[in-house]
């Protein structure tokens, strides 16, 4: 169980550090605890090299109408640096910003934003919008990208994102949640089907039921018991 | 703390004592953690190098001054 969920960890540490996860693998003895620590390190390392230069961006961006912002923004700016903008924005102007931007543009700037950094940002999206940019990253298997967001929006909404999606993703994304008392809530949204479909994924992981079981509270587990 | 590990918390602007958890590792093991985080740094610095020249050139010229400034005056 704990290397399994080192291994979980391991995966978003090499995403934090745009890495494959085969180069920390002698890394992976370490607690998950820790390699969520050491995550948190990168994250913060990464984040503040440009701190202040990012700043004076978000500045500028007062200064310019949102409509000529949105084009520099999806044109030159790219999705990394607009990652890192939208961090130290407003949350107000970041907002009225995302409604220029193309929802694949925004799926794309997602991959590089660390969601506890913009949750204040995404409860003003309209809802509509961020269900267009989940399901484009599930669509475009960002799953790991995905399981940072759900922790920043409702059940409902992610709910709304995964209608339609396979057991074997779903199983995948709760396993990527950081705060595993997130999954309990979209799992008692879920259909019996689609619970099904994810207790069969389970049974050929047996790894990773054990994990997702032994996070989640004992009704999801006797749901999913039922239904195996 | 060792040698390797003190070069890790340099390059991640930390007290060597918050890498504490990695102890376990030889200067070897830590070297090439160190090479990756370095390495994703260098790329994204170039990244955000060549993001901030493009933005620059369609901000209006009237403007690009002003935005240089607030930029720190090193674009």
């Amino acid at each position: 169980m704990t290397a399994l969920t080192s291994a979980l960890e391991i995966s978003k540490l090499a995403h934090e550090m745009h890495v494959d996860e085969s180069e920390l693998a002698e890394f992976a003895t370490t607690s998950p605890d820790d390699l969520r620590d050491l995550r948190g390190i990168v994250s913060h390392a990464m984040f503040s090299r440009h701190e202040s230069r990012v700043k004076g961006l978000a500045g500028v961006s007062k200064k310019l109408p949102a409509a000529v912002t949105a084009k520099i923004t999806e044109i030159a700016m790219g999705p990394i640096l607009s990652a890192r903008v939208a961090a130290v924005m407003d949350p107000a102007d970041a907002a009225k910003l995302a409604g220029h931007l193309k929802p694949e543009f925004l799926a794309e700037l997602s991959v590089h934003l660390d969601p506890s950094r913009v949750a204040g940002i995404i409860a003003k999206l309209d809802d509509a919008l961020v269900v267009e940019v989940g399901r484009r990253l599930l669509a475009e298997g960002h799953l790991l990208t995905l399981a940072r967001f759900t922790g920043v929006v409702s059940p409902e909404t992610s709910l709304e994102v995964v209608d339609g999606a396979s057991g074997a993703e779903i199983l995948q994304l709760a396993l990527f949640i950081d705060e595993p008392s997130v999954v309990d809530p979209i799992l008692a949204g879920l259909s019996d089907e689609t619970v099904t479909e994810i207790a069969a994924a389970t049974v050929e992981h047996s790894e990773a039921a054990d994990a997702l079981l032994a996070a989640l509270h004992e009704d999801s587990r006797a749901r999913i018991a039922s239904l195996a | 703390m060792s040698e390797g590990l003190d070069r890790l918390a340099a390059t991640m602007g930390v007290p060597a004592t918050r890498l504490a958890p990695l102890e376990a590792y030889d200067d070897q093991q830590l070297g090439r953690f160190n090479d990756l985080v370095q390495g994703a740094m260098t790329a994204e610095d170039k990244a955000f190098d060549a993001s901030l020249d493009e933005a620059l050139k369609l901000v209006p010229k009237m403007l690009r001054g002003v935005v240089q400034k607030m930029l720190g005056g090193s674009r």
